[in-house]
């Protein structure tokens, strides 16, 4: 991450909670193309998966067609804070061996501390 | 400023979408967990979840009942639908007693009041 893309110290925090796992809806798209829009305007951004939302973590190869596994490793890249729920990624056989790489997998509690800290909280899913 | 209330708006009973469900209640139980005020409203069918005395295991199903226990035992406050129960032919006294059952505009007015809505 290079120093611009570092969020300044009095930046206004957001955190995204997607809950739709990847293709099955455009909750995916919509959430991190919201966080990577969000860091361009100087967000501290928090993303955490959850639920199915932990599957978008899985995906690592090239696709020529939308991939939300490519835009989480751009959103990572960026500064973005990403998380995934550890109970959910134990469910599903995700875990950092297969997983992107600056995937966070962490407990509800991490969730929590990250919406007591925000100023916006936005869930994407349903 | 500081995030302190979340309202939690559950559409999903403990089968078929258990998940969900059970993700709500995870998440409802980590707030309070985490000095937070939580309110989780139950609407169409995560009416469900609050009938009392569902015993699933007969059929290799867990029900939610132990972490609403916990959710109510930890501070947290569970309304329910009032419409969502009468479409479904439910009455309030199958709900666990400490459930509030109010009309949907009432429970509207705690989404906007509370800092933080999620939906499961």
């Amino acid at each position: 991450m290079n120093n611009r893309d570092k969020p300044s110290q009095d930046a206004k925090t957001l955190t995204i909670i997607l809950t739709r796992g990847p293709y099955v809806s455009e909750a995916a798209d919509m959430a991190i193309n919201t966080a990577l829009r969000a860091r361009r305007k100087g967000y501290n951004v928090n993303l955490f998966m959850y639920l199915d939302g932990a599957w978008v973590g899985h995906i690592k190869e090239e696709k020529d067609y939308n991939n939300p596994g490519e835009w989480l490793r751009w959103a990572v890249r960026k500064g973005v804070n990403v998380g995934a729920c550890e109970r959910c990624s134990d469910a599903r056989d995700l875990n950092a061996d297969n997983v992107n790489e600056g995937i966070d997998i962490c407990g509800s509690y991490r969730l929590m501390e990250w919406v007591k800290e925000s100023h916006k909280v936005l869930t994407f899913g349903g | 400023m500081p995030m302190k209330s979340i309202f939690i708006y559950t559409l999903h009973g403990t089968y078929g979408r258990d998940d969900d469900a059970y993700g709500a209640m995870l998440a409802a139980n980590s707030a309070l967990a985490k000095g937070m005020d939580v309110i989780m409203a139950l609407a169409e069918d995560g009416v469900c979840m609050a009938k009392k005395g569902q015993e699933p295991t007969g059929v290799g199903m867990p029900s939610n009942l132990s972490e609403i226990r916990d959710f109510l035992d930890l501070g947290g406050r569970l309304v329910v639908v009032k419409q969502s129960l009468e479409e479904r032919g439910i009455g309030e006294r199958e709900l666990v007693e400490e459930a509030e059952v109010m009309d949907i505009a009432q429970v509207h007015r705690f989404a906007l009041d509370c800092d933080v809505s999620m939906t499961y």
